[in-house]
């Protein structure tokens, strides 16, 4: 039943003094709206924000709204918002997939109307999916907003009164460069504990608003409160001389500030770069760092001359590189220079630049130049080179790829990459083509993080399912359709067989027993894969629909994903177009046995919540631990529990390992041995194995909490503090 | 109320084979049709159904209004598991329930799909029975139980065995597979078998011995001839004729290799005839080049190109002996009946049907599996008045369709009356006429 509704209409004469509406609701947003009390106008109504039964939220209705101060000829305040952080919690109140997010006045049972359907926890989940997802790459575009509204802020500063009161120095600029977009870098020292990025006062002569962003690095000839730092200045102030005495003042009222160590050093961007280059191995990792170096490597000259190089005729070549996004790339290509070492290697891919990481370089033979560089034994020695050059490389940002070589005493030169020899992880490359650069990859020391950003490459060629028919229900066996074309016939067959078996048992009972049971199948969701049995999977879909869904009172429905090893990571948007509350899950080659098959209604029977393993009978010449039993590849549990869980699910290569850490859910578990059978246990590759192996591990190392509330809040919260990770 | 037979219908049997005469002369659809035909012949209501894949329905060509097709799409089919379209079943229902079938005998499960078997089982309580034609049962490589690539007898088919023939496919789904079958065949009510051969190989793979009938295959016309005594005197060469398929499995190749043989002895070659009959389609370009090649250059060795059926009693009378070189086990080849029919004795290879068949130096000789050589030295025994008379005399009679006809009643009457009566019954391995268990 709906329920009871406040009016909205000011002037009606309906006996409940209640008026109200809902203008918005949405997850960035909140929820934001008026509700006013005829009887009481100028008392704010308190309001609550609620999920299904539970209230997730209060508030007053204290804000002006002029629009309904008007309407009813007197001030009052009616406004109200719950912020969008609110929205986050939303998880932790999510029961039934069925509850809706609606705003009640508080005491009264009665709800504020709003425009459209109110959203069900489905639609949250899928919200909550959608705004927790890592933003696209281009960090540089957050870090302006930053500055800009940071050099906003600093226009209180001006009014402060400004003193370089000597107890107050944090520390001393001591190098300076601008750049050709205007912003004033610097190095030098200050001390720890500030934030990375500040609004600041620059004073030379006359006060200048200011942003300030830096990034640490280690200095031992500094006492241990204080650290090296590299930074930017976005304000209009210019360094006029080596002479210049600028402050620059900062924090609460302009209480602290940095001077110049004079002289001060001016150096082109290029030197500075070079400065940067000597301490680059130093700079520590947190917050803004890494956009930072990337704004500060992209300041070098790469212009595709051999600048300071042809005289010494060096060569390079790139055979084949391998994009990671998040990560870098993988590179092998080989350098001949005959009369300087070469001392560092970097890429640019776009606006990203990315160097090679020395403990991830290695050189070897090239036996095949000899026949270019005759009687060059020795070079051809050690020309090769494979290597890992890190970087936020992304694929939305690949043009113009040059690769830079520094030379011994810090000349460099430049060579164009062919984009011909670029394969992209996840796209036009699988995970094994690592191998052809690093055979030992998974022994490597990148490759933790070699596997996030591969799970990542994954998960980022996942689209939505695609919906070809739905009919909802609220418990529904989801069978993923295999890839195999065979098993795809074998399991209709096998689905048909056992609504045969449900038909006769029906035909053999008295007619006022043959009702409904919980053995009885009452949905079927079928999901095909595009990339393998979409088009048999159509056709045998429609027949089965005719010969036993319909017929048979069953309801089924289709849709598709893109490959079906993305069939469970995919699982929380299927269910929320099934609009299923109990959900029994099988996944590609999996096929229930006849127990499994009572087990699994059984399981879908529950109202409670419980988490049911069934357990894949292993076949006679399989050995597999009873604790592997516990397989994401085949399980029951409810909707809503699943969607929470899913927010902060890891991924695997394939969709699947071990139990896909369903098990620390905290649900209970009951496994079901030998149920169901597997028409394909093909083991995954030694290097899917080590991925999976590595992100596995990594959840043991998480800190408490989901993964969308850390992505939220990292964008939400302040900025880290400088120099705690000292 | 029951009829005869124990079955609760009135109506007809129901011969179902995978294919249509008209369309393809294989030995199954052959052997299906002759039973319809002999059914009716011997006055017992009977329709034939025929799977006709909707690419060769232009050249159907029904006798009467008892036989009735079902179109299929050849690609809703899937050859692993035989599962075919639920429309199949759909419409194969909907005949046998419209004509009131009291049985059904099923020749062969190809097109037609287990899962029509299983869905009969499931939905209607018509029995039937279940004729095998080869092993496709038990091997997917088109139930030649050969392996794949190497064409080599497989002696026994297990899972992980199967995976060597076939790697594209796990142990897990041939383990899969052999449940799905069994699933769909032993509900059937009796099996049979056109040889003892493959019923005891349907037996150890696990289908009961209880439910197990061989009856061999009938032929359309039977007229027994005498045997023609060659003249001693009259010279002419040897004649050895090939009638068939030209398929690998058929043993062309070894034919060829002994063609090549026997073309290198000049004194040999002036001894022996060998002529093909046959259609010799869907060959690779390498066969067709080296088939062409080897007729080309040889004079005692001729391919006589396709022939009519109906013809085959006299071509064969133009020959002394008939070859079966199958590279294959066979089950029970029409051919040897049809040489039998026409009083010729048999030269084959000795293994599987062909050996139960053709008893060695009874009815025929036999040679080593894939030995040309050995082919050619059988040959050369064979072109010998004495044995060639003593092998005549011992041939073997041969069943028309209507006694076939006459020997599936019989069995479907008992086997349908023993239907869920558990039998210790054995098959015994006897030869000759029809023996029911």
């Amino acid at each position: 039943m709906a329920p009871p509704l406040v009016g909205t209409d000011l002037h009606s004469t309906d006996r409940a003094p209640h008026r109200g509406f809902v203008d918005v609701m949405d997850i960035g947003t909140g929820v934001r709206g008026w509700a006013v009390d005829l009887a009481n106008p100028l008392q704010p109504l308190r309001l609550e924000l609620c999920l299904g039964q539970s209230v997730v939220a209060e508030t007053l209705a204290t804000a002006d709204r002029e629009d309904i101060s008007a309407m009813l000829g007197q001030p009052v305040c009616s406004g109200f918002a719950f912020e969008g952080a609110v929205m986050l919690t939303l998880p932790d109140f999510l029961d039934d997939t069925g509850d809706v997010l609606a705003v009640r006045v508080a005491d009264t049972g009665r709800y504020l109307a709003m425009s459209g359907t109110p959203p069900n926890a489905a639609d949250i989940i899928a919200w909550l999916r959608i705004e927790t997802v890592p933003p696209a790459a281009r960090p540089e575009a957050d870090l302006e907003t930053l500055m800009i509204a940071l050099q906003a802020d600093a226009a209180a500063l001006l009014l402060a009164p400004l003193r370089p009161l000597p107890e107050a120095l944090q520390g001393y600029i001591e190098t300076v460069a601008v750049d050709a977009a205007g912003y004033v870098w610097f190095m030098g020292w200050m001390k720890r504990g500030h934030l990375q990025e500040f609004s600041a006062v620059v004073v030379e002569r006359r006060k200048s608003p200011a942003a300030v962003a830096v990034m640490s690095y280690t200095r031992d000839d500094l006492p241990g409160d204080a650290c090296g730092i590299v930074g930017l200045i976005a304000s209009d102030w210019r360094p006029s001389s080596a002479r210049s005495d600028v402050h620059l003042f900062f924090g609460n009222g302009g209480r602290f500030h940095l001077r110049p160590h004079l002289p001060l050093r001016l150096l082109t961007a290029g030197e500075l770069v070079g400065e940067y280059e000597g301490i680059r191995e130093r700079c520590l990792g947190d917050g803004r760092t890494n956009t930072l170096q990337r704004m500060l490597t992209a300041m070098e000259t790469w212009l595709p001359a051999r600048t300071g190089a042809q005289w010494y005729a060096a060569e390079t070549s790139i055979d084949r590189v391998l994009l990671v996004p998040g990560l870098g790339c993988l590179v092998e290509g080989w350098v001949i220079s005959p009369m300087k070492r070469v001392e560092g290697l970097r890429l640019r891919v776009g606006g990203s630049i990315m160097s090679a990481d020395p403990d991830a370089l290695y050189w070897k033979p090239r036996p095949d130049l000899l026949a270019a560089f005759p009687g060059s034994e020795r070079m051809v020695g050690r020309a090769g080179f494979v290597g890992l050059f890190t970087g936020c490389a992304e694929p939305g940002d690949f043009a113009d790829p040059m690769l830079k070589v520094v030379f011994q005493g810090g000349s460099s030169a430049n060579w164009p990459v062919p984009a011909k020899v670029f394969r992209r992880l996840g796209h036009s490359a699988a995970i094994e083509d690592a191998l052809l650069f690093f055979p030992a990859l998974q022994d490597e020391a990148f490759f933790p993080r070699f596997a996030t950003s591969a799970i990542r490459a994954e998960r980022g060629a996942m689209n939505p399912p695609v919906v070809i028919e739905i009919t909802p229900s609220r418990r529904t066996m989801v069978f993923v359709l295999p890839q195999d074309r065979s098993d795809v016939f074998l399991l209709f067959e096998e689905v048909a067989a056992q609504c045969r078996r449900q038909a006769a048992r029906k035909r053999t009972q008295p007619p006022d027993a043959a009702r409904d049971t919980t053995d009885d199948i009452k949905a079927l969701a079928f999901v095909a894969a595009a990339r393998s049995n979409r088009s048999d999977a159509l056709w045998l879909f429609r027949e089965f629909q005719a010969a036993y869904g319909a017929p048979h009172g069953i309801a089924c429905s289709l849709l598709v994903v893109d490959d079906v090893a993305h069939a469970f990571d995919l699982l929380p948007d299927i269910l929320r177009e099934l609009g299923t509350n109990r959900f029994f899950f099988a996944a590609d080659g999996v096929f229930l046995q006849e127990t499994g098959w009572a087990r699994a209604q059984q399981a879908l029977a529950s109202d409670g919540s419980d988490l049911v393993f069934f357990g894949i009978e292993p076949d006679a010449f399989e050995r597999r631990n009873p604790a592997d039993a516990a397989s994401a590849r085949c399980f029951a549990w409810s909707a809503g529990p699943f969607a929470r869980w899913a927010l902060d699910a890891p991924a695997f290569m394939g969709g699947f390992y071990k139990d896909n850490a369903l098990l620390r859910s905290g649900t209970t578990q009951i496994v079901h041995q030998n149920a169901v059978r597997s028409t394909r246990t093909l083991p995954p590759t030694r290097i899917q194995d080590a991925v999976n192996k590595a992100i596995y591990a990594q959840l043991s190392q998480r800190r408490p909490g989901r993964a969308w509330a850390r992505g939220k809040a990292a964008r939400l919260s302040p900025t880290p503090v400088l120099g705690v990770h000292a | 109320m029951l009829d005869s037979m124990g079955t609760q219908r009135s109506g007809p049997i129901a011969v179902i084979a995978h294919t249509h005469p008209s369309i393809s002369k294989g030995g199954a659809e052959i052997a299906a049709y002759s039973l319809y035909e002999g059914l009716l012949r011997i006055g017992t209501d009977a329709i034939f159904i025929a799977i006709c894949p909707a690419s060769e329905q232009s050249r159907l060509l029904l006798g009467s209004e008892r036989e009735f097709v079902i179109v299929a799409d050849n690609v809703r089919y899937d050859h692993f598991y035989q599962l075919s379209s639920s429309q199949i079943w759909t419409e194969l229902k909907a005949i046998l329930i419209a004509q009131d079938v009291r049985l059904v005998s099923f020749h062969h499960f190809l097109q037609i799909g287990v899962n029509a078997l299983r869905a009969m089982a499931a939905e209607t309580d018509i029995p039937y029975t279940v004729t095998l034609h080869e092993f496709l049962a038990i091997c997917a490589h088109h139930g030649q139980m050969v392996t794949r690539p190497a064409r080599r007898l497989c002696q026994g088919a297990t899972p992980s065995a199967c995976t060597t023939c076939f790697p594209e496919h796990t142990r897990q789904q041939f383990a899969a597979r052999t449940q799905l079958i069994q699933s769909a065949l032993l509900p059937a009510s009796a099996f049979i078998s056109p040889s003892h051969f493959l019923a005891e190989r349907m037996i150890d793979w696990g289908l009961p011995r209880s439910k197990f009938v061989v009856i061999e295959n009938g032929l359309r016309e039977v007229e027994q001839c005498d045997i023609r005594p060659r003249s001693e005197a009259d010279g002419r060469p040897w004649t050895f004729g090939y009638f068939g398929q030209l398929t690998p499995f058929k043993g062309i190749d070894t034919l060829l290799d002994t063609i090549d043989l026997l073309a290198r002895q000049p004194d040999a070659a002036k001894r022996v005839r060998i002529r093909l009959h046959g259609n010799l389609i869907g060959q690779e370009t390498g066969f067709l080049s080296r088939f062409n090649e080897t007729f080309a250059r040889t004079s005692f060795a001729t391919y006589a190109g396709p022939y009519d059926n109906a013809d085959v009693r006299k071509l064969m009378l133009a020959c002394d002996y008939i070859l079966v070189p199958s590279t294959w086990w066979e089950n029970s080849p029409v051919v040897i009946q049809e040489a039998y029919a026409a009083g010729r004795p048999v030269i084959c290879t000795g293994i599987g049907g062909m050996a139960e068949k053709v008893p060695n130096r009874r009815s025929g000789l036999h040679f080593r599996l894939d030995d040309p050589a050995d082919l050619a030295r059988v040959m050369f025994e064979a072109s010998d008045e004495v044995l060639y008379k003593a092998l005549c005399s011992d041939l073997p009679l041969v069943i028309d369709y209507a006694t076939m006809a006459r020997d599936y009643l019989a069995a479907f009457t008992r086997m349908v009356q023993l239907a869920g009566a558990p039998s210790t019954a054995r098959v015994p391995r006897r030869r000759g006429r029809a023996v029911v268990a």
